[in-house]
């Protein structure tokens, strides 16, 4: 079986996209609390809550990032279609 | 009774403190350990007049009370004798005959779980022949005996508890203690219902003894289920209420179980209380969907006292984030609504509500009931409300049969106020 190999860089970016998830739950349950006037407790107790809107938000972004990548493809393989014909 | 048990509840009741005068028996419940008694082992000796299914349980639970010797035992039915005899190891003095019983001079105390209509005529005789006395509910079969109790135990001066446990309840003591605090706001009314799906029946060896082991199902020993479930749950409601009923009217009927039985199978009632409140109850054997239950309706709440349930009216609200999210959802997925609807129907609130009391196991009720009259005896000393309450709650029950009896509406009877 062939070895995966991710390159740091790739682990790096990842970890990024997560922190900057994280950031985003941890300010949508600021922000809930604030515009629901419930309890500053909720930043403790609400914390499984934020982690499980971490995980939605990077699947998110994992699911948006391969629709990009999809349509560059499609991109690619129509102006490489495009370039062969006028050849 | 295990000595981490007697503490945390000696703690929980000390709490209650302030409502010590509305419920004496918690002072009872708390006290520490009661000085020693007459004689220097501090035993306290009980004889148990019937010792059939409830008898036996009663038996059970003295046995796990330090420093109680169930002294003797008496049944006229020989395989409950027997099984009694086997509970204490032969231990107790077996008697067929009650009288035969009472004529001991070293019991402390007798208890009494015999079919109803022996009640009064043993709860008297056991007074009179210088006994205190645990019986089980009802407190009689007939009002008038009900009265004849009091006044015995009144001449005679002698402790006197009647089994209903739910005062002992830590559960029902801290719901009680939540209400008078005003948690659920004014109580307007009471349901209360208690439904099981069999048919009461239990195994007759021969034909004769029909009436025997199925006393409950017959008027002249039994008030049905009314006398065997209900007075419990009436019981509760008088307590919460503080109060006995005006008034009852009701129906009753033979619907389902036509097997020769004499009682009714299906009972509503409707008691009405000082104030305009009213204490809704029903009880059946042929449907046991929604068990039993005490629902205490406030203006500010409403308590469950079997599923030992407060629910807000307003309820608590929800996390902020998880509102947020609730949000979000109806907005993408909400369907956007072009004419409104004119009425919305008002369903149950689905909210899961809070429990009265979070400490988990509770002791069992019988077993405090037990422990009480056993610190009573030991204490010598009465708990006068607790009469006020059996007294109250049986006569509810009574009374509750008289207006399906009757067809009509039944008030408070005169001289019946203690």
């Amino acid at each position: 079986m062939k070895d995966l190999i991710i390159p740091s860089h790739l682990i790096k970016k990842e970890l990024k996209i997560l922190l900057a998830c994280f950031v985003v739950a941890f300010l949508l349950n600021i922000y809930a609390i604030i515009s629901y006037g419930t309890s500053w407790f909720e930043i403790f107790t609400m914390f499984y809550v934020v982690i499980i809107v971490t995980g939605f938000l990077y699947g998110l972004t994992i699911v948006v990032r391969l629709i990009v990548y999809g349509i560059q493809q499609v991109i690619k393989w129509i102006n490489e279609k495009t370039g062969e014909s006028i050849e | 009774m295990s000595k981490k048990n007697q503490l945390s509840r000696r703690e929980f009741i000390k709490g209650l403190s302030i409502f010590a005068a509305s419920m004496p028996w918690l002072s009872l419940l708390a006290k520490e350990d009661i000085p020693e008694g007459r004689r220097p082992s501090d035993v306290v000796r009980l004889g148990v007049i019937g010792v059939g299914s409830r008898g036996s349980l009663l038996m059970l639970h003295l046995q796990s009370i330090s420093n109680v010797e169930i002294a003797a035992i008496c049944d006229d039915y020989m395989p409950h004798l027997n099984d009694g005899k086997r509970i204490t190891e032969n231990r107790a003095k077996a008697f067929v005959d009650y009288r035969k019983m009472l004529e001991m001079k070293n019991l402390d105390g007798i208890i009494i779980a015999t079919p109803l209509h022996l009640h009064a005529k043993m709860t008297i005789d056991a007074m009179r022949a210088g006994h205190n006395v645990f019986c089980e509910k009802n407190m009689a079969r007939y009002m008038h005996e009900c009265k004849d109790i009091v006044n015995v135990q009144k001449d005679t001066g002698k402790i006197l508890q009647i089994g209903f446990q739910r005062i002992f309840d830590l559960r029902y003591i801290k719901a009680v203690e939540l209400i008078r605090k005003g948690r659920i706001g004014k109580v307007n009314m009471i349901r209360a219902y208690w439904h099981r799906n069999n048919d009461w029946r239990r195994h007759v060896p021969k034909p004769e003894l029909e009436k025997k082991i199925n006393w409950r199902l017959y008027r002249e020993f039994s008030g049905g289920l009314m006398t065997e479930l209900g007075a419990h749950q009436v019981q509760v409601a008088n307590w919460i209420l503080d109060s006995h009923p005006e008034a009852v009217g009701g129906f009753g009927s033979i619907n389902y179980w036509k097997d020769g039985r004499e009682v009714n199978d299906s009972v509503s009632l409707v008691y009405n209380y000082p104030n305009g409140i009213q204490v809704i109850y029903d009880s059946m054997i042929s449907n046991k969907r929604y068990g039993l239950e005490e629902q205490i309706l406030g203006d500010k709440g409403t308590m469950e006292l079997e599923a030992g349930k407060i629910y807000e009216e307003e309820p608590p609200p929800a996390p902020g984030i998880l509102h947020l999210i609730n949000d979000l959802e109806h907005q993408f997925f909400d369907t956007i609504p072009i004419g409104g609807a004119s009425w919305v129907p008002d369903t149950p609130v689905r909210y899961k509500g809070e429990y009265i009391l979070d400490q988990y196991p509770f002791p069992d009720a019988t077993l405090l009931e037990l422990d009480a009259f056993v610190k009573s005896i030991r204490a010598n000393e009465h708990i006068d409300r607790m009469i006020e309450h059996a007294f109250y709650a049986s006569v509810t029950a009574l009374l509750g049969n008289l207006a399906i009896q009757r067809q009509s509406i039944v008030n408070w009877p005169r001289g019946y106020s203690l």
